[in-house]
């Protein structure tokens, strides 16, 4: 081939190259785009008077025709029900939902990220540090003081979202509490008193070894929710997990002290055995059973959402019959807080319209008409078939008001088990991924995945003794949450 | 000057095959290089870099913990695995040489896992079960093995057992490179042997396997290639992991992912060096 021929070849490819680099979008890496901390657009400018609807305080809403993306894992009927209740109350907005698997959530999020498509307001999934870090959060602490319901959550709420204790940044969207169940009719059949609804937290250990039978194969109790998530918040009247008290964590508190604890317990046969192993095979004849549905366990730590599951005949057949629990207040405690997973929303931070987008995120997550809508879908929303969509409410209310509250009771069962639970499942203290910068970053680097492994497990076999780490993981847990901190301000 | 007609035909049929090189792979290589040499975020306002050299390089070896015991376990696992694929691979070829009846048939069953079982299907055939043979009592290998061997290494030699059917489905390709390459064997070779008092085992040491020797290499590398980009590693997951890890990102794990590339070229190096034709140092 002659030396123009390979030209020729070289200048095609060198061509190729640059169209492909050309079709890159480096271009918005630099690109100011649209200010997160814009004002609202021009209706608020407008004043407009026939604004009667708007909340005192708040800037009126655009009058204009918008659309505003929604991306959130509540049930897909339910956000279309209240996409259509939010669309009748502002017909000049239209909201999209986005479908998105719930599985690998923050990953989408992340890819919609990456084409400009973030939806304008969108719940993110457990660790609050993936949206921190790549900028997602929008900062609507005006919109949120100013806005009279935003004193109606609940108090443990209120100042969630305050990353920095200043920029309101994300706020509960859906709240759903920690859960103990008993078996009314195991502690029946061995004559153990059902404890008060206001038990304590050394009570509920006294049952647990009361309630363990091994010589007829009882177990006091099984754990999907873990007494070391529970132990500091209620015993410690903390405001987070791990001893915080918000402004530090403390492991040194009650951390190492229930995870001793629940250590011991298994090692003495109190815990279930654990799912697939020999000893559940042993056990139970079956490695694969759930200890919850053996009957043969006496409390099961777990979530709101398994009541739904209890009432179904696989438990009713077997004579297993759950009843709900707060967890206990500590001994010592003075106030109610209590565990709970707390799903958190925001608004995108280059949303073009702040003001509309704060409206959806309310009207999803904690404002008033939308537990209004919410509660009405709880209760009429069929299938074609004609069953309902919801058997038991998904979730409780984000707002202290008892209509709402006393509404949804309507939906439980009518035992009074429910009644108690309800009065006292007013303090709930969100987990720390989805509340607690650095904190699930921590779980996945040190706590879960560092020097001592999986620090639960160890503590569980004797390889590791909570009071000699708990120190040290003190300070890097509060390193952590300092270093995510720093990147609020990037 | 004037193109020759086959010159143009030829870089015509290459053509697809160059675009789709210099659009999905150079590009994406360069990107991802560019990747590592940042720390990147993904806002909603568009790609954000910070230029941090190479401290992602270096992070991947100080701060990931499990990269290092990763890369280690698939360097032992390559280690067994690689032989065991291309000696199973070069045994069913040269049955599938014979001249047996539905010989097509045959040759179509070892190539059809190279069809079927890719990404999702094979996960799910794992997750199942299905992968392992089920007589083989995994807990008796492992406690045979361990009575002899290191626990490291047993672990590997007990996960080769758990995994046989997955491994030997690596095998389709490798298969048809060598029954190509046994097919161009002359057959009076043989048969001069055979006049001349040679046995079928001496035939295969002395004429198969040298004939076939270049194909060995290329099945060798082939092995190796397609065992560190299986959906199966777990060096893969890391990286995607990272790519997603709220601290680390796209620029930590673009940097692990050409860590990664470093050791499997010097693997494939290595491979090269041992079993690359020496040539004859006799006149």
């Amino acid at each position: 081939m002659t030396r123009k021929s390979w030209l020729l070849i070289l200048s095609v490819l060198m061509a190729l190259v640059l169209v492909v680099s050309g079709c890159g979008d480096d271009g918005a890496a630099d690109d100011g785009g649209n200010d997160s901390n814009a004002e609202t657009d021009g209706g608020s400018d407008e004043g407009n008077d026939e604004g009667t609807d708007e909340p005192a305080g708040l800037p009126p809403m655009t009058e204009e025709d918008i659309t505003l993306t929604y991306a959130s894992w509540q049930n897909f009927e339910l956000q279309q029900f209240l996409a259509e209740k939010f669309m009748e109350k502002y017909p000049n907005i239209t909201v999209e939902l986005h479908q998105l698997e719930q599985e690998g959530w923050n990953d989408h999020l992340t890819n919609l990220a990456s084409t400009g498509d973030l939806p304008d307001v969108f719940w993110y999934l457990g660790n609050v540090d993936v949206p921190i870090r790549n900028m997602w959060l929008g900062d609507f602490t005006e919109l949120f003081e100013s806005d009279p319901e935003s004193d109606m959550i609940l108090d443990t709420l209120k100042d969630q979202g305050y990353f920095d204790g200043e920029r309101k940044m994300a706020a509960p969207a859906g709240y759903l509490p920690y859960t103990i169940f008993l078996d009314e009719n195991l502690f029946k059949a061995q004559n153990v008193e059902m404890p008060s609804p206001d038990w304590t937290w050394n009570e509920m250990i006294d049952l647990i070894k009361t309630m363990t039978v091994p010589e007829e194969g009882i177990f006091g109790y099984n754990t999907f929710t873990k007494l070391v998530t529970m132990g500091p918040i209620v015993n410690g009247d903390n405001i987070g997990e791990f001893g915080w008290d918000g402004e530090k964590y403390d492991l040194t508190g009650w951390w190492d002290d229930s995870l001793a604890l629940h250590a011991e317990l298994v090692r003495n046969g109190n815990h279930s055995p654990f799912f697939d192993t020999d000893e559940a095979e042993a056990a139970f004849g079956d490695r694969l059973l759930w200890a919850a549905s053996s009957g043969r366990v006496a409390m099961q730590m777990d979530a709101w959402w398994t009541v739904d599951l209890f009432k179904t005949d696989e438990f009713v057949d077997k004579g297993i019959k759950w009843v709900p629990y707060v967890v206990p207040k500590g001994d010592e405690a003075s106030t109610e807080n209590k565990p709970a997973f707390v799903d958190f929303g925001s608004i995108s931070a280059a949303t073009e319209h702040p003001r509309e987008a704060y409206e959806l995120l309310k009207f999803f997550g904690w404002g008033l008409e939308g537990w209004d809508a919410k509660l009405e879908a709880f209760e009429t929303l069929t299938r074609e078939d004609g069953t309902k969509v919801f058997t038991h409410p998904d979730g409780l209310p984000i707002v202290d008001d008892a209509a709402t509250w006393d509404r949804l009771r309507q939906l439980l069962p009518e035992e009074q088990y429910y009644d108690d639970f309800l009065a006292r499942a007013k303090s709930p203290v969100p987990l720390g991924g989805a509340a607690m910068p650095g904190f699930q970053t921590f779980l996945d680097e040190v706590y879960f995945g560092g020097e001592y492994g999986d620090i639960e497990a160890a503590a569980i076999n004797g390889d590791v003794n909570p009071y000699d780490i708990s120190a040290d993981l003190t300070e890097k847990i509060n390193q952590y949450h300092q270093q995510a901190l720093d990147e609020l301000f990037y | 000057m004037k193109l020759k007609r086959e010159t143009i035909y030829g870089y015509l049929f290459i053509l697809p095959w160059l675009v789709g090189f210099l659009v999905l792979v150079l590009y994406p290589m360069i990107q991802s290089f560019y990747y590592s040499l940042n720390n990147m975020r993904i806002t909603p306002l568009g790609l954000k870099f910070i230029y941090v050299g190479f401290n992602n390089y270096r992070d991947v070896w100080l701060q990931d913990m499990f990269f290092i015991t990763e890369l280690f376990s698939f360097g032992v696992d390559t280690l067994i695995r690689i032989p065991v694929i291309v000696v199973f691979a070069l045994v069913i070829a040269m049955l599938l040489n014979q001249d047996v009846k539905f010989k097509g048939l045959f040759r179509t069953i070892f190539f059809l896992p190279v069809i079927v079982a890719s990404g999702p299907v094979i996960n799910q055939l794992v997750d199942q079960g299905a992968t392992a043979i089920p007589m083989l009592d995994q807990d008796v290998i492992m406690s045979i093995l361990t009575s002899f061997l290191p626990n490291f290494f047993a672990e590997v030699v007990g996960n080769l057992f758990n995994q046989i059917i997955t491994i030997l489905w690596y095998s389709g390709v490798q298969i048809l490179l060598f029954l190509a390459s046994l097919q161009k064997i002359d057959p009076n070779l043989y048969e001069a042997a055979k006049i001349d008092g040679g046995s079928s085992w001496e035939c295969f040491w002395k004429i198969t396997l040298p004939t076939i020797k270049p194909i060995i290499l290329i099945n060798l590398v082939y092995t190796l290639i397609s065992l560190a980009n299986s959906g199966q590693n777990p060096i893969i997951d890391l990286i995607y992991a990272n790519m997603f890890n709220a601290t680390r990102g796209y620029g930590f794990a673009s940097a692990m992912a050409w860590m990664y590339a470093v050791i499997i070229a010097l693997m494939l190096l290595i491979i090269f060096l041992v079993f690359r034709e020496k040539k004859s140092t006799r006149a």
